[in-house]
């Protein structure tokens, strides 16, 4: 037999079969609750917000890991602290459909 | 070898969709009126053709890279250290496949498709549920699947700390349900997954990859070929982050998915009966061949010169790079439909075969998919 014994499809084809042509969500700009509840701080003049282990600088209520590098709280008790910033966008522009 | 008319199974089109084949019916790709029956023996000369040209297309790797080729491949300097360290570490590699013509006596190597291979869930999910309602006794060249998984099992502990994530381009349907495929097959291998669009891909201050939720990216499926992300803007991070990025295809496929793999592999295997003869910007006194760009996929910019005649040709836009010029090699015709074979390699291993007929002489966007079986 060269063939496989079983052939299992899982629930991440299951999901993306389901999902299809639906664009995978994307987290701009988010709130960053926490089990209901958010955690900020306030450090030379910046406000930060905690989530998923990380501070991100906090505008307008919302803040942004996909634009913006989590930081650790050594990091943004440093009076010279600026967050690091994600660019993205820098792959991509090449691609065509039915690759091979 | 023969192909074989067949009725297609009740509310097929519904079933082929349940098992993620939603692409199916663009270009009529996939109709299930034909298969091809084969019989063991046949069988095992592609497995055995499949075995040693994986053997030894490595060695061309290896031959490129001590050498130091990379101009002769028009890979970019800067690239080159990236490469080779991909090469000695042997960062895993997940899958690749042969493009086999074979008319029931010799197989030549039409291409390798070795980085960025599709047409994957077809040859290893739906070919194999469509032999289980046809004849079930029936086998099939096809543990694709399987072997998937265990490879990918195996692999997992070469990983870099941290998920594996799968990647492809935004709005293609094909390359999404292949990623997500693959994704399902280390799902099932232990692997903790996630998903990103190469578009995107981030990079933080330090120069360090990131999804587009702020997650570190530490290993990287990419259903995206190296010569385009070695023409991108975040290119020069790729070199920058090989302790903080695992790529798989690792780096070295760009040696193997280059035409330039087939002029390097008739001159280092010039007798071996699956390797047709191929020279870089010249016929080399060949009076039937075909004409492939360095850079070309799905067929595009492809001519066959039949006696200094231009028989058939696709346009494009490669061909910047210069032209691979391959003997040309007579695909069998089954009445106007002429196969070829897409033999895939799972972790270096043979692991099954998909095969792709087309009207024309030209295997490219417009053909059609059918399921085998052998006796």
């Amino acid at each position: 037999m060269k063939k496989s014994n079983n052939v299992v499809l899982c629930s991440v084809l299951l999901a993306a079969i389901s999902s299809c042509a639906q664009k995978e969500k994307k987290d701009e700009w988010i709130v960053g609750a926490q089990n209901g509840s958010t955690r900020d701080t306030t450090l030379h003049g910046n406000q930060y917000r905690y989530f998923g282990g990380f501070w991100y600088p906090l505008i307008l209520g919302r803040i942004s890991p996909a634009s913006y590098q989590g930081a650790t709280a050594t990091q943004i008790s440093n009076p010279g602290f600026k967050a690091g910033k994600i660019r993205t966008g820098g792959f991509g522009r090449s691609g065509r459909s039915g690759i091979s | 070898m023969q192909r074989i008319p067949i009725t297609p199974r009740p509310n097929w089109t519904q079933k082929i969709a349940d098992q993620g084949f939603l692409f199916y019916d663009i270009d009529s790709y996939y109709n299930e009126s034909a298969a091809y029956a084969f019989t063991a023996a046949e069988i095992d000369v592609i497995e055995k053709a499949t075995s040693e040209l994986q053997r030894m297309c490595l060695e061309v790797v290896d031959h490129v890279v001590n050498k130091k080729l990379y101009k002769e491949f028009h890979i970019q300097p800067a690239f080159a250290d990236f490469i080779e360290w991909s090469w000695k570490n042997d960062n895993p590699s997940f899958y690749g496949r042969f493009d086999l013509a074979y008319n029931g006596t010799d197989i030549k190597m039409l291409e390798f498709n070795a980085d960025t291979p599709t047409s994957l869930l077809e040859a290893s999910v739906i070919q194999w549920y469509w032999l289980q309602e046809f004849d079930p006794m029936y086998d099939q060249f096809n543990s694709i699947h399987e072997k998937l998984v265990a490879h990918m099992q195996a692999c997992k502990q070469w990983l870099y700390n941290g998920p594996l994530y799968f990647a492809c381009i935004k709005d293609s349907v094909e390359d999404y349900m292949t990623v997500k495929y693959l994704e399902d097959c280390a799902f099932q291998a232990d692997i903790l997954t996630g998903f990103t669009y190469m578009e995107d891909i981030g990079v933080d201050d330090p120069g360090h990859f990131h999804t587009a939720a702020g997650q570190p990216l530490t290993n990287v499926f990419k259903l995206y070929p190296w010569e385009w992300l070695f023409n991108e803007e975040f290119s020069s991070y790729l070199p920058h982050n090989m302790d903080h990025t695992l790529w798989i295809e690792p780096p070295y496929k760009a040696i193997l998915s280059n035409k330039m793999l087939l002029v390097y592999l008739h001159e280092l295997f010039p007798d071996s009966p699956y390797i047709l003869p191929a020279y870089f910007n010249k016929d080399g006194g060949m009076r039937h061949y075909v004409k492939k760009p360095v850079y070309s996929r799905e067929g595009a910019n492809v001519s066959i010169v039949w006696n200094g005649r231009t028989i058939e040709e696709q346009g494009g836009d490669y061909g910047s790079e210069g032209f691979v010029y391959q003997e040309y090699f007579e695909l069998p015709d089954f009445k106007h439909n002429k196969p070829v074979l897409g033999s895939w390699i799972i972790g270096g291993m043979p692991a099954g075969m998909g095969i792709r007929e087309s009207s024309g002489l030209i295997t490219g966007n417009g053909s059609r998919f059918c399921p085998h079986y052998f006796i």
